[in-house]
Parts: C-alpha cells; sequence; structure tokens
C-alpha cells in the first residue's frame, strides 16, 4: 500500500512539474510576443517623423512614402489579432527599407543630423525585431517540444495546451532589396 | 592590426633576434637550475617519506604540500629576472609593434571592480594577481586586457587551507556597440556538450534564466544566461554567435562572456600563460614566437570579428 502511494506520489509531482513547466513555455512565447508588439509600435511612432523630414526633397519616391503612411495607418488601427500585426508588420518591412535606402542617395538628407539619428533609430529597431522574432520562433520550438514530447505531450493533451505558429521569416526579409523595383512600384 | 606576417618575421629577424640569443643563454641557465632545484626538493621530499616512522598517509601528504610550496616559491624566485627581462626586452617591442597605439605594462592588471562587474565567476574572492596589461584603442573600441589568477580560500574538515582557482586566464575588458538594458552572460556549455539533449533538460530546471539561442552549433558549445531572451537574441546575432563558436575552437579554452552596462567582457580561462616566456623550449624557435603573435591577435581580433567598430545604431 505505502509503495502504492509513494508510486502516486511521484507521479503527481512529475505530473506537476510537467504542467508547470508547459505553462511557463506558453508565458514565455507570450511575453516575447509582447515585446514585438511594443518593439512595432515604437517603428511605427518613428514614421511620421521620417515622412515629414524627408517628404520635401524626396519628389520621385511619392509612391513609396504614401505606402509607408497607408500601412502604418492600418497597423494603427485597435483590435488588429496579432496575426494581423505581423502581416501588416511584413508588409510595411519592404517599403520601409526601400525608403531608408533611399534616403542614402540624397546628399541633403544624409547629411541632416536629424535624419541620421533617426535612421540609426531605425536601424536599431529593425535589428530589435528581428531579435525578438528569432527568440520567439525559439521559445515557440521550445514550447512545441514540450508538448509533442513524452511525457509531457499526455500532460499537454489533457489541459489543452494548442499548438504554436513559428514567424515565417517573409521572402522580402531574405533577399537583398531592389531600389530600382520598389521606386518603380 | 595593419602589419603582416611577413613584416612581423622581418622585425624579428632584424630586431628581436640578437637580444633572443642573448636571452635563450640566461633561459638556459635558468632552466638548469629550475632542474636541479626541482631534483633536490623531489629527492629530499621523498626520502622524507620513506623515513617517516609512522608511515602515516597525513605525514606524507604534508610533506609533499610542504615541497610543492616550496618548489613554487623558489620557481618565482629563480625565474622572475628572465621572465622580467623578457616582457621588457621583447614583449613590450612586440606588442609596440603590433600596435604603436597599444600600451603595455608588465606588472599591470584588470582592476578588481572590473572583474567584479562582470559578474561571470565568484565573488569571494581572497587572492587577486594579474600582470600584462595592454591598453588601447582598435578603431574606435577602447580594449583593455590583462592576464589575471583569482583564487579563493577555503578550509577543509582538517582545518588545512586550500587555494582555489576562480579565474586564470586572460581578462579582456571593451565596449559593446549597442545600447542593452539588462545583463546577458554566455557562459560554456558542460551539461549540453557532454549529456546532449539530457544535459539541455538538467539546464532548464536548475536555471530559470537560462535562455535558448537559435543555433545549434552555438547552444552546444555555450549557454546563455540573460533577465530578457529579445535582449539576448538582440546582442548575440547570428553572425556573433558564429564567432563565437569560432573564437572558441581557435583559442582551445573555455570562453565565458558577459555584457553589462555598455561593456563586453570577455575572459579566456587559458591558464595565463599566453605572454609568459618558455623555459623549457627554445626562445629561438620561430614557432614560440609565432605562438606569441598568435595568441596577441586572437585577442586584438575579437573587436573586428564581432564588428564592435560598427557603429550604425543609435548609440555613438
Amino acid at each position: 500500500m505505502t509503495q502504492f502511494l509513494i508510486a502516486v506520489a511521484v507521479v503527481a509531482v512529475a505530473g506537476i512539474l510537467i504542467y508547470n513547466t508547459l505553462v511557463s513555455r506558453r508565458n514565455q512565447c507570450d511575453n516575447i510576443f509582447a515585446s514585438i508588439d511594443a518593439l512595432l509600435k515604437k517603428r511605427y511612432n518613428l514614421i511620421p517623423n521620417l515622412v515629414s523630414l524627408v517628404k520635401e526633397s524626396m519628389e520621385y519616391e511619392k509612391g513609396l512614402l504614401e505606402e509607408v503612411t497607408k500601412l502604418r495607418a492600418k497597423a494603427m488601427q485597435p483590435d488588429l489579432t496579432p496575426e494581423q500585426k505581423i502581416a501588416i508588420a511584413d508588409e510595411l518591412a519592404q517599403p520601409l527599407h526601400g525608403l531608408m535606402v533611399a534616403v542614402e542617395n540624397y546628399p541633403d538628407l544624409k547629411a541632416s543630423e536629424q535624419i541620421s539619428q533617426l535612421m540609426r533609430t531605425l536601424n536599431e529597431i529593425e535589428e530589435q525585431i528581428a531579435a525578438a522574432r528569432r527568440a520567439y520562433n525559439q521559445a515557440v520550438t521550445d514550447y512545441n517540444n514540450a508538448r509533442q514530447m513524452f511525457p509531457s505531450s499526455l500532460i499537454a493533451g489533457w489541459f489543452a495546451f494548442g499548438p504554436k505558429e513559428l514567424f515565417e521569416i517573409p521572402g522580402a526579409e531574405r533577399k537583398n532589396i531592389d531600389v530600382k523595383e520598389l521606386m518603380n512600384g | 592590426m595593419a602589419l603582416k606576417r611577413s613584416d612581423l618575421l622581418d622585425f624579428y629577424y632584424r630586431e628581436l633576434y640578437p637580444q633572443l640569443q642573448e636571452l635563450e643563454e640566461e633561459r638556459k641557465r635558468v632552466a638548469r637550475q629550475v632542474l636541479f632545484a626541482g631534483t633536490v626538493i623531489a629527492v629530499t621530499a621523498l626520502w622524507l617519506i620513506a623515513v617517516i616512522e609512522q608511515n602515516s598517509f597525513d605525514a606524507a601528504v604534508q610533506v609533499v604540500g610542504i615541497a610543492v610550496a616550496l618548489w613554487t616559491l623558489l620557481y618565482g624566485w629563480l625565474t622572475t629576472g628572465y621572465r622580467r627581462r623578457f616582457k621588457r626586452d621583447i614583449f613590450r617591442r612586440l606588442v609596440a609593434r603590433i600596435d604603436p597605439s597599444l600600451i603595455y605594462s608588465h606588472t599591470g592588471m584588470i582592476p578588481r571592480t572590473l572583474f567584479r562587474l562582470s559578474g561571470l565567476f565568484d565573488d569571494s574572492i581572497d587572492h587577486y594577481s594579474g600582470n600584462d596589461l595592454i591598453k588601447g584603442k582598435i578603431g574606435e573600441t577602447p580594449l583593455e586586457f590583462s592576464d589575471l589568477r583569482v583564487e579563493k580560500e577555503t578550509t577543509d574538515s582538517k582545518g588545512r587551507k586550500h587555494r582555489i582557482t576562480i579565474f586564470a586566464g586572460t581578462f579582456i575588458v571593451t565596449e559593446f556597440h549597442k545600447h542593452f538594458h539588462k545583463t546577458v552572460k554566455v557562459y560554456p556549455d558542460v551539461a549540453e556538450k557532454y549529456l546532449g539533449v539530457v544535459g539541455g533538460w538538467f539546464q532548464d530546471m536548475a536555471n530559470a534564466t537560462l535562455v535558448r539561442m537559435d543555433s545549434p552549433a552555438f547552444e552546444k558549445e555555450f549557454k546563455v544566461l540573460a533577465d530578457d531572451p529579445v535582449e539576448a537574441h538582440y546582442l548575440l546575432t547570428p553572425n556573433i554567435m558564429e564567432k563565437l563558436v569560432q573564437l572558441r575552437k581557435r583559442v582551445g579554452a573555455p570562453v565565458y562572456l558577459s555584457f553589462k552596462l555598455d561593456k563586453l567582457f570577455v575572459a579566456i580561462e587559458n591558464g595565463g600563460e599566453w605572454f609568459e616566456p618558455s623555459l623549457f623550449r627554445s626562445l629561438l624557435s620561430l614557432d614560440v614566437f609565432k605562438g606569441y603573435i598568435e595568441n596577441l591577435n586572437q585577442i586584438l581580433s575579437i573587436v573586428e570579428e564581432l564588428n564592435l567598430n560598427r557603429r550604425i545604431w543609435s548609440k555613438e
């Protein structure tokens, strides 16, 4: 009888540990997603500034500026789902990078201290966003591994720990930006 | 680091070789003395152990302890002059030749406060010593490093005191080029390297702040402790992780890193002998000389390898 009770206790403790691990991994994913959200907001807050500083000089990139402004407005809408937020962020990445590259072609703009400071901050945020996405993907991989591996898969099944999706790294981010194509588009 | 290898070899043959020849004579003399002293101590110790009446293990341990202490003392005393001359006449000139802006001090060391600030090692320090401080700027990035030996004392159940090494090796302090707010520490990963996946599980359980990185090669060699996983990924880019794996392989010694308060601390646990003159190998051997250059290069190239001069972020 005692042996049976000990066995039950061991199984119960193991079960609790596994459950807690699953919860902490799921929370980890959510926390990192919240950081991504915060970083995206920081990026959106900089865009009006950048657009107003460069629009006078950038005659030929009007289309690019409009696209960036339009997508930014779309991203600022309330009640977006996480998937929508990421989709808009991905859509915005390409014209925004195009704009940043285009600034390099204007010596006047490049020389402005205000713009160069803004570009540095944007660069920083872009890299932070990329890092946060990597961190998120790693956290999701750890969580999904725990969900699928035995014996934690049993607990995950009983308590309905659903799967989480990895972020696709968009194709546009992987290939080098073709500035000409962007300008014509 | 503008100097080419061929320039350095030229420098070696033209300027250092005559002095190395003189120093080589001294090395041979010192090596003979050290061998003689070592033999005398060893024979005496063995004889004492043999004649001790009780033939007890404790007494033998004590004799060996005294012999080791005496040997350490004598070794230090016999080799001091030779080491000082080597540093003054050879090593200082080599450093100046590699980069004239570097300042070298034979007796200088990274201050204890900086070592502590890194937060990488046990903080209960009883003995702190070091030498061969090199300070300068590589491009825009300030860099300083020295050899350090950091120890603590413990007392065993019989009341005997022992020194335990906390760190022995080259300690590097430089500036990191990105803004960050929290601390990220990188340690050699003993568990995952030798125990694989199971080792990884144990790490998960033991460290609440352990962050898994997205590079399997890096994860195999290192483990990362950080307050914020996003910041850990921000500082440890795929490129930096790759370079760190390469650095670990090149130096052949455990590598520790800490990103804290705008600084990057790198500790290479190489025993602290990288810049000491050889005693039992000829100083005239080209390999020995190349070894010093290689080791200096390993450290100075960290700035370039980790792209620390790249300033495209908001930090000036």
